[in-house]
């Protein structure tokens, strides 16, 4: 008769045996969690006690430092992930251990549930308790409301979900691996490499193709980062503080949609491990790779990237093919030898393999020249007009709000965005531009600077067939301000470029603060002599403050400029002067009357004089730090007038 | 009845197992024997189910041991260097084995360690590797498989533990149904306890035998016979395995019965003859040089 193993007991058995791990992530979690908020509110109640106020109310900093949103929590909760799965399935590297686990009467599934389950435990254990500690501490600070609370909740469910995405990360890359050092680079290279290449992929087209347009402000960038590696998928759904649903602990708040796509992602990596586990020999533990095939493929994977590195140094350092072709090839070779060392650990085969090393090259070379001398033509992309569907341009300026598809606030600052927001049909002129700035980019090609004439317009190919391309190449200042002029004369076109044209009253209504700044000016010189009409009757008479008076108001800051001339022999002097900055800070009530005179003068002037400042007007909406803003100068008459108002108001 | 069916297992290039063919019979002490490398080791890590062979298979009666719960709930392996967890006592470990082995029997466990002077609650890490072998041993013995895979077993006990250990094995087997295979680098260790046989160099099995049957069918003679025709009739009728003649004394390692011999021996009118009992590892040397092996290297 047969005598089963309870997969209970034997759960039982092994978290018995992983104690040590329960105790060290308790203490860790404890630390982390409950200590760190505790300490938090504590320093916030001696505050209010030596000083009488605090920076924030109990409930604000309990709220400020628990529940969503943390990165830093998250960290742990990855390097959590990556211990548990490390202490369970360690046995796997030791052969004297899988001849005592391996010849048990169990399934090599029951026996991999078992370990699982167990490890799993001993993270869930001591985490749970410390989310309920940090409970305590807000109770006992009387700062734990019912929405902190049941975010903390929704936190821990989420802090679940991103350890067993990592601890099923490790499962793989411990599968796939048969000793402790193969195993740590496996691990990292499951969570960094596509990353890292994402990254190097983003330099190659910063550096080689200058017309790209990478756009860190654009949460497509993150979105596709997000898919790299789970642990790149947990810290983006841990930092989306800025869209979705914010909730009161600060962190979006993840739906039942982010949550499933987490479970997804534990449940695929964790039957990947699982299938690997089934087919993995006995007798992998202690070598460098489970799978032998696997070596060269690694070894590629490695060398690559290391060889573009490489490259691209030498292309910043010395800008010399020679030296780029050297520097692939040096590097690449020695990736190669450490990499066989690692896989033989004998230094008389760091040379084996050749081939190897030749396939890497032959592709690290390819990448790398392909980029280097644009054999895409990238550089130079123009589509048949007839295949184009819309065109935008834009020269970027400030920034603007966009809301993403579940209606949160999103980076506003975004050129994709921008250009996504105004494609135009009637893209004639604008295509005459792009192609004028395509023969530009031809014939100076390797010309980084092409003097004051030119100036970067922003496009965006919309084609036919749905492809997306977007560029920003060089254009004659002169060209690109007719093309503008043209296009502005449109409505509609100026209200997709300056959104504020269609602002409503929905819209107004949820800006709460507007302030203009003016670089380097002081009132005189922005708005002329005061004159009584402009003075508040209920506020101070202005004539009644003393010049020195004037110049300590707390809205005008004198800061120290350095200043460069060039003198007939050609010699560069400097010297500091000191420049006044103007802070103007307008009543919401004066909202739809700033507005009005704003439009009024984007009507009346060219686009010329619209863009000749560094000067901005900024609306912050619903409170947040993000703001949409406009270019403002000493063109903008009517505008001026009602910051005057303003300012002499405040 | 553990059948292997021309088990071949390789490690990269290495050919550690060949087409191995043996039975090992229930109830019986069955001896594995073979140099360093010869794959011992291997062969029993395939017996008890921890290494996959690229060909043939292991079967517990008739059930193939991979990946099989039936087959290997009836089997327990002791590797050379045995698994303790870290920090572990003799007790935390019987607790483990009544989890992975269901008819573990603590207490007689507690009873044995108690008579081995082991004690359990020390850690298992501060244990010498003789007594680190016993507690290991006593482990396999009371999970009370039907099968009790030792690798190297008696090696790093000291003489006295050797022979307990061999009376355990033996009282188990008069108790129970219990089959230890006992695999060993030295012959003299299993001589007196093993029924069964087999010899394993560079990953194949020279032979599988019982022990008694091979010791009754070979045999070592002296004699002297005076006429040098007779003798080479002897010597022609008999199945001779070695050969040594010093002066007129004609010493023979032969095959066959020992009535059988004596009689074609005694045909031949000797002045002197003497039928002398073979050690195990004379048996072995005799049978592997027929077999084209250099057995001084092999054995010893």
């Amino acid at each position: 008769m047969t005598s089963k193993i309870s997969f209970s007991k034997l759960a039982r058995a092994e978290m018995h045996q992983m104690n040590w791990l329960l105790a060290v992530q308790m203490v860790a979690f404890v630390l982390v969690f409950p200590f760190r908020t505790l300490m938090v509110m504590a320093i916030r109640q001696n505050e209010q006690v030596r000083y009488g106020v605090a920076t924030y109310s109990a409930a604000e900093e309990y709220a400020r430092t628990v529940g969503l949103g943390h990165v830093e929590n998250t960290f742990v909760i990855l390097c959590a992930g990556i211990l548990c799965a490390l202490a369970a399935f360690a046995y796997i590297h030791s052969q004297t251990k899988q001849d005592f686990y391996h010849s048990l009467a169990l399934k090599r599934e029951n026996l991999f549930g078992s370990k699982y389950v167990s490890s799993v435990l001993s993270f869930v254990f001591p985490y749970l308790i410390s989310q309920l500690l940090v409970i305590l501490v807000g109770l006992f600070y009387q700062a734990a409301t019912l929405k902190v609370v049941l975010e903390i909740l929704l936190a821990s469910v989420q802090g679940i979900l991103f350890f067993l995405c990592s601890y099923a990360m490790t499962l793989v890359a411990m599968m796939l691996t048969g000793n402790f050092l193969t195993t740590v680079l496996g691990i990292g290279m499951f969570g960094a490499y596509l990353p890292i290449m994402r990254l190097i992929l983003v330099s190659f087209q910063e550096v080689f193709w200058n017309t790209s347009i990478t756009d860190y402000a654009d949460s497509t960038f993150y979105v596709q980062m997000k898919w790299t590696s789970p642990w790149a998928w947990c810290l983006y759904a841990t930092g989306r503080k800025h869209s979705g649903t914010i909730g009161a602990t600060g962190g979006q708040v993840p739906g039942i949609g982010d949550l499933c796509q987490l479970v997804a992602i534990a449940a695929v990596l964790t039957l990947i491990a699982l299938a690997l586990y089934r087919v993995r020999k006995t007798e992998a533990g202690g070598r460098a790779l489970a799978f032998p095939p696997l070596e060269p493929v690694i070894k590629i994977l490695v060398m690559v990237p290391v060889s573009l590195v490489a490259g691209l140094i030498a292309n910043q350092l010395m800008e010399s093919v020679a030296f780029e072709l050297l520097f692939i090839l040096l590097f690449g070779a020695l990736s190669c030898m450490v990499i066989e060392f690692i896989y033989r650990v004998d230094i008389r085969q760091v040379l084996a393999h050749k081939w190897q090393f030749a396939i890497g090259a032959v592709i690290a070379c390819a990448i790398f020249f392909a980029f280097r001398f644009d054999v895409s033509g990238f550089n130079s992309y123009l589509p048949a007009a007839e295949d184009l569907e819309t065109m935008s341009v834009s020269n970027y300026f400030g920034t603007y709000i966009a809301y993403d598809e579940e209606g949160g606030i999103v980076y506003s600052s975004s050129l994709i965005q921008r250009l996504d927001a105004i494609e135009w049909e009637d893209f004639d002129s604008i295509y005459q531009l792009a192609a004028e700035a395509v023969e530009i980019e031809k014939g100076h090609a390797a010309d980084e600077d092409l003097g004051q004439d030119y100036t970067y317009a922003y496009f965006k190919f919309h084609l036919k067939n749905g492809k997306e391309a977007y560029r920003c190449y060089r254009v004659n200042t002169e060209r690109f301000n007719e093309v503008m002029d043209g296009l502005l004369q449109d409505e509609e076109f100026l209200s997709l470029y300056y959104p504020i044209c269609t602002w409503d009253e929905e819209i107004m209504s949820k800006v709460t603060d507007v302030y203009a700044w003016f670089y380097g000016y002081d009132e005189e010189t922005l708005f002329g002599e005061p004159d009584e009409d402009s003075i508040n009757v209920e506020s101070e008479s202005l004539t009644e403050l003393d010049e020195a008076e004037l110049d300590e108001t707390e809205d005008t800051e004198a800061e120290d400029s350095v200043v460069s001339i060039v003198d007939e022999n050609g010699d560069s002097w400097y010297y500091i002067e000191e420049v006044n900055d103007i802070e103007i800070n307008v009543p919401v009530s004066m909202l739809p009357e700033l507005v009005e005179a704003y439009v009024k003068d984007l009507k009346s002037l060219s686009f010329e004089e619209i863009r000749e400042t560094v000067n901005e007007i900024n609306f912050y909406y619903e409170q947040t730090f993000y703001n949409e803003s406009y270019p403002i100068n000493e063109n903008f008459t009517n505008t001026l007038e009602v910051l005057k108002k303003a300012y002499y108001e405040q | 009845m553990i059948r292997i069916e021309q088990v071949t297992k390789r490690f990269d290039d290495i050919m550690a197992l060949g087409g191995v063919n043996a039975e090992i019979v229930e109830n019986c002490i069955f001896g594995l024997v073979g140099t360093n490398g010869a794959g011992k080791s291997t062969l029993l890590r395939v017996i008890a189910g921890v290494l996959k062979p690229e060909e043939g298979q292991v079967l517990v009666d008739d059930v193939p041991v991979w990946e099989s719960v039936q087959a290997k709930s009836r089997i327990c392996f002791i590797p050379d260097t045995a698994m303790f967890f870290s920090n572990a006592t003799a007790d935390v470990m019987r607790d483990y084995y009544r989890v992975v082995y269901p008819k573990f029997d603590a207490e007689r466990f507690d009873d044995l360690l108690g008579k081995f002077d082991l004690d359990p609650k020390r850690k298992l890490s501060t244990f010498s590797k003789g007594m680190k072998k016993q507690v290991s041993v006593l482990l396999g013995i009371c999970a009370n498989t039907d099968y009790l895979l030792c690798d190297e077993t008696f090696d790093g006990l000291d003489p006295v533990m050797r022979q307990t250990v061999k009376s355990l094995f033996a009282a188990e087997i008069l108790n129970r149904k219990f089959t230890p295979v006992i695999a060993s680098h030295s012959l003299r260790e299993i001589e007196d306890i093993c029924d069964f046989v087999g010899l394993l160099h560079k990953g194949g099995i020279l032979f599988a035998k019982d022990l008694d049957e091979m010791k009754l069918g070979i045999h070592k003679i002296q004699c002297v016979i005076p006429d040098e025709i007779e003798e080479a009739a002897l010597l022609a009728e008999l199945e001779v395995l070695q050969k040594e003649k010093r002066g007129s004394l004609l010493t023979i390692v032969v095959r066959g019965s020992y009535d059988e011999i004596n009689w074609k021996i005694q045909a031949r009118q000797p002045l002197f003859s003497e039928i002398l009992p073979l050690t195990l590892e004379e048996i072995f040397i005799s049978e592997t040089e027929v077999a084209g092996y250099d057995i001084k290297n092999l054995v010893f």
